[in-house]
């Protein structure tokens, strides 16, 4: 008896656990990504989300929130 | 208002406890409201010699209803918030219009400022309440082969089911009607397996050794939509379908995971030597790929001299033991991801049409490994007198290495902060603790008293580079106060020295160096020095307990001397004087004028433009009445009532007393503090402390 909790004991320890600590993100990779014109275009528009902020450069730019 | 009930039970098998708990408390606002509801079993069974059984779970909701969010602090400027709107609303102008409906401030006067809201549509016209349910569940199964030998095996789950709802309606100025409403999901399973061995040698070697594997998730999900535009205040937040302006919704995920090795060994000889060694290997998910890993190795040691025989024949020390431990732990307080170079979705305008965008975060992703905090302690506890008066004495060695921080980065960079291993703290301090037993027989009277004395040292940063804390933006005043630096105290207060007025009444400035090392006659950031310090030369507490006959008497004070408070309250409250807002009294008669040129404050001008300085660092020691509570029981036996076993009436008070130097509201306030915070005593408008008092009735069946 004492026997067989200590194997099951230790297969808990050695149990392979590396792949627990892996990050998955429900995100997109930036490694992945910008590959066709639609991705692309995407990084685009996001560069007109900050020009646009109030106060870019100093500035109040038309059509600014 | 506090209510508890609790049930016990059971026989030699099987035990439970089953007990509920209602709670309520009403805010300082009208309308802000927090109440707690739970209920908690607790079952333990011995199936057999071999298998045991424990399983507990606590059902608890709580409900929280905030006014403007007041209970986290927000800081509007010039009347955009609720607490900014009550300090600066003129005297001048009653809440509401003859009609009955609300003035509106921002329009009253040429002058005023055009964000002031009226502070009743914050109380009556939001709401805003927050709801978590949360579930908490474990169970152990204990498997005992053999009498000196213990498997367990613990499972238990957390879920917390929270949920938000904000409503503002049409009567607020200038809305039509807004709603939010989010719900989240907090999940963290756990599961532990340990084997402890205890075995007693000879009467006298006791040694008892664990070992053991956990495992610990933490999983996050969030859903949240918000709607603009209602033609009806009926539907609040609960019909957001019904808005002619629907928000993007929001939703989100998060998960991260901990895995542990522990290992431990104690070791008693006699009960005179106490000897404990452990190390645990902890794996969590947030570091990067080769830095998962962290290994925390504690080993203490306790001598118990009360038990050698040159002891024994001292009347007067009735115990006398003296520890000394050294252990490393590590802290993983970061939020998943952030080694990760991860995209973030948002929305861009183009032709009417919408275009969904996807770019890095403001945060650039660094390599990162644990924050580990070297701790090096020596004590003592005695008691003499047969144990009357008990003396504890503490002194420690804290070093934090590979501090987990934000770092501001160049915006040119194309990100504006990173998290970095960013350098080494040093704590180090004394504790000592005094109890006492000094009355017994009718009269009663028992004492404690403690105070602590901690120093902290930044050893060293990353690239010997300074390192600001949170930046505070007011109308008058903006910087960042708080100053990492090497060799000095942890969070001390970064800013300017004043230097009386100039013949205009501005403040003026010291001009202590310059870009070439020497005061170059330019007041920039080459003069800036170290201000204040946030950290206390000592805290204190000392609590008593008396009773006489049916009546008791406690009460506790604490105190804390020698700590600064950086107080931007005062610019909402004495030194923004543009655009009509109310000051407190005392700015009418203590503005500069040619006639007082040294006057407390600068000349009274819309726009006051001032540099952080030793104007905004304020002692903050206080000694405090932090609560206290009268009880009678009534006398039962007495009375011959059999069927209650006692009955006490109370009164009971929080907060009641403040001896304090500091000008503004509370001097224990700490509004970007926190734990692992670098920007500490700071005042902010933060949420002061309530005043309470209680009365109540405890029985017992």
């Amino acid at each position: 008896m004492k026997k067989i909790l200590i194997i099951l004991f230790a297969s808990f320890l050695l149990a392979s656990c590396e792949e627990m600590l892996i990050e998955e993100p429900k995100s997109i990779s930036s490694d992945v990504f910008y590959n066709t014109p639609k991705e692309v275009e995407s990084a685009l528009a996001a560069i007109y989300s900050a020009v646009r902020a109030y106060g870019c450069m100093g500035g109040d730019i038309p059509g600014s929130t | 208002m506090n209510n508890t009930l609790s049930v016990n039970g059971g026989n030699e098998k099987t035990q439970f406890s089953v007990s509920g708990t209602y709670f309520d408390q009403q805010g300082l606002v009208n309308g802000s409201e927090y109440n707690r509801y739970s209920l908690r079993a607790l079952l333990n069974h011995n199936i057999s010699k071999l298998f045991s059984l424990e399983y507990s779970a606590t059902l608890t909701q709580n409900k929280d209803a905030k006014k403007n969010n007041v209970a986290t602090g927000v800081k509007g400027n010039r009347g955009g918030s609720m607490l900014d709107a009550i300090i600066a609303s003129p005297p001048t102008l009653t809440p509401y219009n003859t009609d009955g409906t609300y003035r509106v401030l921002a329009t009253a006067y040429p002058f005023i400022s055009n964000v002031l809201t009226n502070p009743f549509n914050y109380i009556n016209e939001q709401s805003d309440l927050a709801q978590a349910n949360i579930i908490l569940a474990n169970a152990a199964l204990n498997i005992k082969p053999t009498p000196d030998l213990t498997l367990k095996i613990y499972g238990g789950v957390q879920n917390t089911e929270y949920r938000s709802n904000f409503y503002q309606t049409l009567s607020f100025w200038n809305s039509q009607g807004s709603a939010a409403s989010s719900a989240s999901n907090n999940i963290s399973l756990l599961n532990e397996n340990t084997l402890s061995y205890n075995e007693t040698f000879n009467g006298k070697h006791t040694i008892s050794a664990l070992a053991g594997f956990t495992y610990q998730d933490f999983t996050y999900k969030n859903l949240s939509a918000t709607g603009d535009g209602f033609l009806s205040d009926v539907t609040e937040s609960y019909d957001l379908g019904g808005a002619s302006s629907p928000g993007i919704p929001q939703s989100s995920y998060q998960k991260s995971v901990l895995l542990s090795y522990i290992g431990r060994v104690n070791y008693s000889f006699n009960s005179k030597y106490l000897l404990t060694a452990s190390i645990r290997a902890d794996g969590s998910s947030k570091y990067s790929e080769s830095n998962k890993w962290g290994y925390f190795p504690s080993a203490a040691f306790k001598w118990r001299v009360i038990e050698e025989g040159f002891m024994k024949a001292n009347p007067f020390i009735s115990d006398l033991s003296l520890r000394a431990s050294y252990g490393l732990t590590g802290s993983q307080a970061i939020e998943p991801y952030a080694t990760m170079s991860q995209l973030y979705s948002g929305k861009s305008v183009f032709n009417d049409a919408l275009y969904t965008t996807y770019s890095p975060s403001t945060n650039l992703p660094g390599d990162l490994k644990w924050e580990t905090t070297e701790q090096i302690n020596i004590g003592l506890e005695m008691g003499i007198m047969d144990n009357r008066i008990r003396l504890t004495a503490d002194a420690y060695v804290k070093n934090t290495s590979d501090l987990l921080n934000s770092v501001k980065l160049p915006s040119s960079l194309g990100w504006t902060s990173t998290i970095k291993n960013v350098g080494e703290i040093q704590n180090k301090g004394m504790e000592f603790s005094v109890d006492a037993k000094a009355l017994t027989g009718d009269v009663t009277l028992d004492f404690s008293a403690n105070i602590s004395f901690n120093r902290s040292k930044v050893v060293a940063l990353y690239g010997g580079q300074d390192i600001l804390g949170v930046f505070i933006t007011t109308n008058t005043v903006n910087d960042a106060p708080n100053l990492l630096r090497q060799g000095e105290p942890f969070a001390v207060f970064y800013g300017y020295l004043k230097d009386g007025y100039d013949a205009n009444g501005k403040e003026k400035y010291q001009d202590l160096s310059g870009s070439a090392g020497t005061p170059d006659g330019l007041v920039n950031q080459f003069d800036k020095t170290i201000i204040g310090d946030p950290n206390p030369n000592f805290i204190f507490g000392f609590n008593t307990a008396m009773s006489y006959s049916n009546f008791e008497l406690s009460f506790l004070i604490q105190g804390s001397q020698g700590n600064d408070i950086c107080n931007f309250s005062q610019v909402p409250l004495t030194l923004d004087y543009g655009f009509g807002l109310n000051k407190r009294i005392d700015v009418l008669s203590n503005t500069w004028t040619p006639d007082t040129t040294n006057a407390k404050y600068p000349k009274a001008s819309a726009s006051q433009i001032l540099l952080l300085s030793d104007r905004f660092i304020e002692d903050g020691s206080f000694v405090r009445l932090k609560s206290i509570r009268i009880a009678y029981n009534l006398p039962l036996k007495k009375w011959g009532i059999n069927w209650m076993r006692n009955t006490q009436i109370y009164a009971s008070g929080q907060n009641l007393l403040t001896s304090t130097k500091y000008s503004g509201w509370d001097p224990e306030i700490n509004s970007y503090g926190g734990a692992s915070s670098f920007s500490q005593g700071i005042d902010n408008l933060g949420y002061p402390t309530s005043k309470t008092i209680t009365f109540g009735v405890k029985v017992g069946f």
